[in-house]
């Protein structure tokens, strides 16, 4: 067991003086927060630059419309709200000639588009003129002011007082789960799902990559030779597995801090009116570390395994597609099972080894599973991290000490039977 | 007391055998040369003696006890393929194989730093692995080897690479540690430093110990039937009937006799024609010795 620790802990401390552990320590939240924060702050600044025309006959019609665009109706700060540029509307009445000079002024970037509505054969209708003809958000933004207005233009010519009609609109639907009686946001939960996936996702393909190219480099410098004469290849193995281990969970400790520190109220919150509060309670937390430790083992042991039959990193790059690849497949499916958590599929996939470390974490921050499904998903990786740390280490002992031609499939049979 | 004691040891790759049936022993205070052409099986069969491989059949006693992965602090090994940790600095490198093999971390650091001190790479002991010459990397190797003091010290080719000074700067460690009573075995291909170090030897070719025993005893079986003769004057002597072949240089004749053919008469015959300056009856070098066994099993 000494051995072991003295192992762990070399595999440890090197990694931790290493450029690359610094940069990915402090990149990886950099980039999340520029991914998340940038849109915001951007959709922010250029606020005002959003410059419309509304072109009706109907006053009454154009002025809500006017007034909803300008103002939202839900001053909650909902989703809508959050993303979108403030717009600045006019009101124009059709006149001849108006259609070709709204279409110059957008040509020309003076007006950012033009909404032309009119009335056929008593329904009305309504064109949304710009430079993209898919600025889709706009268009649910522009879709639910004109059906408002027009709701409300006929239901107060029906003689529903004001107040009524207002509170028609006034209705949200907020979308929360059941999950211990604390009711959590629903896009904010979506949204700390995807990202603590990610990073689940990235520090298991880091550090498990790192694990097979450590191995590699032990290999082609020949310093396997040196340790081998006081180690077994299994504390080795077991001495790296734990080390690289442990780098991983320091990393990922460490972007958790960043995660909550973002989400701290003055912070992100200040910037997306709440929206984006980064949930994390204690037993995801712990989801989380055992979904990354088992992930981890099961995808490092591959990685040594892989490493230990090759013979140059270029080889080994090659052969990283069977521990990327397997992951790539995982997170694929991430909609899927967002939308549908306890869908035939997602139960599946969740149950497999080697998505289910990624996929059923993923169940469990949107959807508290059955705990059945739980404790099978976790006895099916503890068991593929058995077979897959006994397969490599039966290979690695072997192929540590072999040099040139890489083996074929018969012969690692062979390795197997080995004393 | 036996230090090593393989008895009928094998082992096979897939279909090839690389070591059949091998057993060999070293004394304590003995310097042991294991030889013989690449691909013999020496490289396997130091692995067995020191449990990196185990064999088919045969049993390996360390210390006079069978063979446990604990006798293994008793040991240090300097393998033929080596290397350090590049990123990793010399005296961490240091620590950890001390450590490794059982020392403290205070023990670890102060051989350390004596054994590179009388080595004379003390300066690099704060740099990395990467930054250092090859030569002085081999030295580094080598003290990791020894850094826990060791009772039995297997060395593979330890001195390939390494320019005649730092040569001689390690030979006189491995003397020191012979003297000491701790055993040395040391494989290599270089004959001449065979013959000036090891009391005894055994040389494998392909898989099989062809000849093992002390240097003296092997050299005896082999008969002593080279001359080295300096004359002036007739050369006739070189047609005498006992005489196989002869090479001359200026006034040097180098001689090889038929077998059963006494030097003496060769003197004779020489003293008669010319004046002869001197005579040596040569011993078979080593070299001769492994050629003439290596070359012979190889063309059988």
């Amino acid at each position: 067991m000494r051995k072991v620790w003295l192992i762990a802990r070399r595999e440890y401390l090197e990694r931790l003086h290493t450029k690359a552990f610094l940069v990915s320590l402090v990149g990886f939240p950099l980039m999340m927060a520029a991914v998340i924060l940038g849109p915001l702050y951007l959709a922010k600044s250029s606020g005002n630059e959003k410059h419309i025309a509304v072109v009706a006959s109907d006053q009454a019609l154009a002025r809500p419309i006017a007034q909803e665009l300008e103002a939202p109706a839900d001053k909650d700060a909902d989703v809508e709200a959050a993303g979108r540029p403030k717009i600045d509307v006019t009101i124009e009445a059709p006149a001849p000639g108006l259609q070709k000079q709204l279409t110059r002024e957008v040509q020309q970037k003076s007006l950012d588009g033009f909404l032309w509505l009119n009335h056929a054969e008593g329904k009305l209708q309504a064109s949304y003129y710009s430079n993209s003809s898919n600025d889709l958000e706009l268009g649910d933004v522009l879709e639910t002011a004109v059906q408002h207005a027009q709701a409300e233009e006929q239901l107060l010519a029906r003689g529903m007082p004001t107040s009524q009609v207002q509170s028609l609109f006034d209705v949200q639907v907020e979308m929360r789960k059941v999950e211990g009686g604390k009711g959590a946001g629903g896009m904010s939960t979506f949204t700390s799902s995807i990202i603590l996936m990610m990073m689940l996702y990235v520090s298991i393909i880091v550090q498990g990559v790192a694990v097979g190219n450590s191995v590699v480099e032990e290999k082609t410098s020949r310093i396997f030779e040196i340790m081998l004469a006081t180690v077994t290849p299994e504390e080795m193995m077991s001495g790296k597995l734990l080390g690289v281990g442990a780098v991983g969970l320091t990393q990922v400790a460490v972007w958790m801090a960043c995660g909550l520190l973002l989400a701290a109220p003055g912070l992100l919150g200040a910037h997306a009116g709440g929206q984006y509060t980064f949930h994390l309670s204690p037993l995801h937390a712990m989801a989380f570390a055992v979904c990354f430790i088992l992930g981890f083992l099961f995808y490092s042991a591959l990685s040594a395994m892989l490493g230990s039959l090759v013979n140059s990193s270029q080889e080994m790059q090659q052969l990283s597609l069977f521990i990327t690849l397997p992951l790539a497949f995982s997170v694929v499916f991430f909609r899927q099972v967002i939308s549908d958590p306890s869908g035939t599929l997602s139960v599946i996939l969740s149950m497999l080894p080697p998505c289910a470390p990624i996929l059923m974490y993923l169940r469990i921050s949107v959807l508290t599973p059955p705990l059945w499904q739980i404790a099978l998903s976790l006895i099916f990786m503890l068991a593929g991290v058995w077979f897959m740390v006994w397969l490599a280490s039966r290979i690695y002992r072997v192929g540590v000490l072999m040099y040139g031609k890489r083996p074929t499939l018969p012969e690692l049979m062979r390795w197997l039977r080995y004393s | 007391m036996k230090m090593v004691e393989l008895d009928r040891i094998s082992k096979s790759y897939e279909a090839k055998a690389a070591v059949r049936a091998l057993s060999l022993q070293i004394e304590a205070g003995q310097m042991f040369g294991l030889l013989g052409p690449n691909g013999a099986g020496k490289t396997s069969t130091i692995r067995m003696m020191i449990g990196m491989t185990l064999p088919d059949s045969g049993t390996v006693t360390l210390f006079g006890q069978p063979f446990t992965r604990k006798s293994l602090h008793r040991v240090g090994y300097l393998p033929e393929e080596r290397g350090l940790y590049k990123k990793m600095k010399v005296l961490d490198q240091l620590l950890l194989l001390g450590q490794l093999h059982g020392l403290n971390t205070n023990q670890a650091e102060n051989r350390a730093r004596q054994w590179c001190e009388r080595l004379e790479i003390a300066g690099s002991l704060d740099k990395k692995a990467e930054e250092l010459s090859k030569g002085m990397q081999q030295k580094i190797q080598f003290i990791a080897a020894i850094l826990h003091d060791p009772e039995l010290l297997i060395m593979d080719e330890p001195f390939s690479g390494l320019d005649p000074v730092n040569t001689v700067m390690l030979q006189d460690v491995l003397v020191e540690m012979k003297n000491k009573g701790k055993a040395v075995l040391f494989s290599t291909h270089r004959m001449d430093q065979v013959e000036k170090l090891c009391d005894s030897i055994c040389l494998v070719n392909q898989g099989d110990a062809v000849l093992t025993g002390t240097v003296r005893e092997i050299k005896s079986r082999y008969p002593k039937n080279r001359l080295r003769v300096r004359y002036e004057g007739d050369a006739a002597f070189l047609s005498h009937p006992s005489i196989a072949e002869a090479s001359q240089s200026n006034d040097t004749a180098e001689i090889r006799l038929r077998d059963g053919a006494d030097p003496q008469e060769i003197l004779i015959a020489a003293l008669s024609h010319a004046r002869v300056t001197y005579f040596d009856v040569m011993e078979p070098t080593l070299e001769e010795i492994f050629i003439e066994t290596v070359g012979g099993k190889a063309n059988a």
